[in-house]
């Protein structure tokens, strides 16, 4: 099954964005590489999912919304994403500074899963990325790795972005794991601008 | 049974009457659409939440809520925090009672609900810059630092800052210009 025939399933439900990316990915090579990475931070699964229509948790045997699994996946992809190592973090560190200041750069994106404020194929910047972590069975499980992860991010000082927004800029209010995600921005000092759309660190 | 299942079950009946039909489909997600309107349901397996947004447009998706139930509706029925067994079921009393406007894409209701979300939204944010500008107005406080005390107040509303915060603004301008 090749990916491009899913990719124009997903054109219907929301966007082309992918379409550059998918068209020569086959469908076995890329649930290959999605079984060997889908460790804690996945950034393949999404375009994995997106590609299969499969979920990677349920190794490919359920169904899984493309729109969902598209708006999972673009963060990832977005060229000038992630930057690793630590002497790239330093200069990414730099040069992001500057740039977020423009709002040209983008960085984690915090979601409210299925809202179509998430799963919409415009309106990102380069660099957007979600938290896509394993379902590990119970909300407080989940709820831990989610609050790991997050700790982990502000540790690295760069502003973090409030995708679950209206267009004038402003937050929506909600609950779950989102609004559990604002407290902990909040409760560390960390400074909502509304003008960015990102929570900024102390002293940013 | 699956999140889509139950809904395909319980409300599809009722949708499907007021022409509108399956966009998207997933065990966790299920979208409606007709020409006026956008109903989106989702269950989120991480948090075994369970969401419904309605929208004629989905840039402006309103996510109904418990407060905006109680606020917009005066409806003392809940959607959040619920299994979602419940919670769709409690999406079908609430379309075929307070929300039956909405269903049928009523557009003064549709544009109430937007504004509102809209206020809502404004107010919710407004009150979350405010409380951060105070927290850390406070904090250079304690630290002496008082440009920045200056700095935070002069962005919460005049109104909005109590007696004791107005008496810190006037000593750290006092002491910034000694």
């Amino acid at each position: 099954m090749e990916c491009s025939l899913k990719v124009a399933h997903f054109e219907r439900n929301g966007g082309s964005v992918w379409s550059g990316i998918c068209t020569n990915v086959a469908y076995n090579s890329l649930v290959g590489v999605a079984r060997t990475f889908n460790t804690y931070v996945n950034p393949l699964s999404p375009l994995v999912e997106l590609a299969t229509g499969k979920s990677v948790e349920s190794d490919f045997t359920e169904e899984k919304s493309r729109v969902v699994s598209g708006a999972e996946g673009v963060m990832a992809f977005i060229p000038g994403g992630k930057i690793a190592g630590t002497a790239a973090k330093t200069v990414e560190k730099a040069i992001f500074k500057t740039a977020s200041k423009r709002s040209t750069q983008g960085g984690l994106n915090l979601f409210k899963w299925g809202a179509p404020q998430t799963t919409k194929a415009t309106g990102w910047k380069a660099g957007d990325y979600m938290l896509h972590l394993p379902n590990k069975g119970t909300p407080k499980l989940n709820w831990q790795a989610n609050y790991r992860a997050l700790r982990r991010e502000m540790g690295l000082g760069k502003p973090i972005f409030d995708s679950y927004r209206l267009p004038d800029g402003n937050l929506i209010p909600t609950g779950g794991f989102l609004n559990a995600e604002r407290s902990v921005l909040q409760g560390r000092g960390w400074i909502f601008n509304s003008g960015s759309g990102a929570w900024m660190p102390p002293g940013f | 049974m699956e999140f889509n299942q139950l809904i395909l079950e319980k409300l599809h009946p009722l949708f499907t009457e007021h022409g509108l039909t399956i966009a998207e489909e997933s065990k966790d997600i299920v979208k409606y659409e007709s020409k006026e309107l956008i109903i989106l349901l989702v269950h989120n397996p991480r948090e075994k939440s369970n969401t419904l947004w309605v929208s004629s447009n989905l840039l402006n998706s309103v996510e109904i809520d418990n407060e905006l139930m109680q606020k917009f509706f005066n409806s003392d029925l809940k959607l959040s925090n619920l299994p979602k067994e419940i919670f769709i079921n409690n999406v079908f009393l609430f379309f075929i009672s307070e929300g039956e406007k909405l269903l049928d894409a009523d557009k003064r209701v549709l544009t109430a609900l937007v504004e509102f979300n809209e206020q809502r939204s404004k107010e919710f944010t407004a009150n979350l810059v405010e409380r951060q500008y105070l927290e850390a107005a406070n904090k250079a406080w304690y630290e002496g630092s008082y440009s920045d005390v200056v700095r935070y107040l002069e962005k919460v509303s005049k109104d909005n800052l109590s007696a004791s915060f107005k008496q810190k603004y006037k000593i750290a301008q006092k002491r910034l210009s000694n």
